[in-house]
């Protein structure tokens, strides 16, 4: 089936090329054509607070700020505190992704990952905002 | 119907690039040993790597990356957390890890 998400935005926020380079892959896959990024952990919720993305992708380890206060400050804000955030992370204890489902993620995948797999994931969240 | 496969053919010739230049970095970074040793910025440079290749190795389809560069990852939080210490056993078993990592994108 060809995807088509033309109206959808997504803020990717990733530090490492190789891994930034796979979700413009899986966003284009899903028919995304707006995908906003950042390579840094500032920033992060004023981009959010500006563009309003549909999603976003998080990396905890970003240069400049711990990601679990990003999405804390994503959380606490009236304008942002409804985009969902998937965290997708090197970081695997059950402790961490505790910490992060608490802060409010929508959902967590641990690098590595199957790509098809994140590409569902998001295809799922996407089809949950509707039309 | 069943949905295709992805075709990454094209972003894994790139990944391919990233990867040489990652691996690059965590040689240069293993030359400069008495920062490696001494928790400097080489040590910090190796374990940020070693990391981003543990991710995205099998990601990409090479799960053998993903095995070495956690390897390295575990030795250099054992150093950071000062239960290994970096000694020639270690400087060793890191250059053979970077070679075996370098090995899988020569061609």
């Amino acid at each position: 089936m060809a995807l088509d998400n033309p109206s959808r935005s997504i803020l990717v926020c990733e530090d490492d090329p190789a891994m930034l380079r796979i979700f413009q892959f899986l966003l284009i896959q899903q028919g995304i054509r707006k995908v906003m990024t950042t390579s840094r952990g500032e920033g992060v919720a004023e981009m959010a607070q500006r563009d309003r993305p549909d999603l976003i992708l998080l990396d905890l380890m970003l240069p400049g700020r711990d990601g679990i206060d990003v999405l804390r400050e994503l959380k606490s804000a009236e304008s942002t505190r409804s985009i969902p955030v998937i965290v997708v992370s090197g970081k695997e204890s059950q402790e961490q992704v505790q910490q992060a489902m608490m802060a409010g993620a929508a959902d967590y995948v641990i690098k590595p990952f199957e790509p098809m797999e994140l590409g569902a994931r998001i295809r799922g969240f996407l089809d949950s905002l509707g039309a | 119907m069943g949905e295709p496969a992805f075709d990454m053919s094209e972003i894994i010739a790139l990944y391919k690039e990233d990867a040489r230049q990652a691996i690059q970095g965590m040689r240069a970074a293993w030359q400069q040993w008495p920062e490696i040793s001494a928790g400097g910025q080489a040590r910090q440079n190796l374990r940020k790597l070693s990391h981003q290749l543990r991710g995205s190795g099998r990601t990409y389809g090479f799960h053998d990356v993903t095995r070495v560069s956690k390897a390295i990852e575990n030795i250099m939080m054992k150093l950071e957390k000062k239960t290994l210490d970096a000694g020639e056993p270690v400087r060793l078993s890191l250059q053979k890890k970077i070679d075996r990592l370098a090995r899988v994108f020569k061609d």
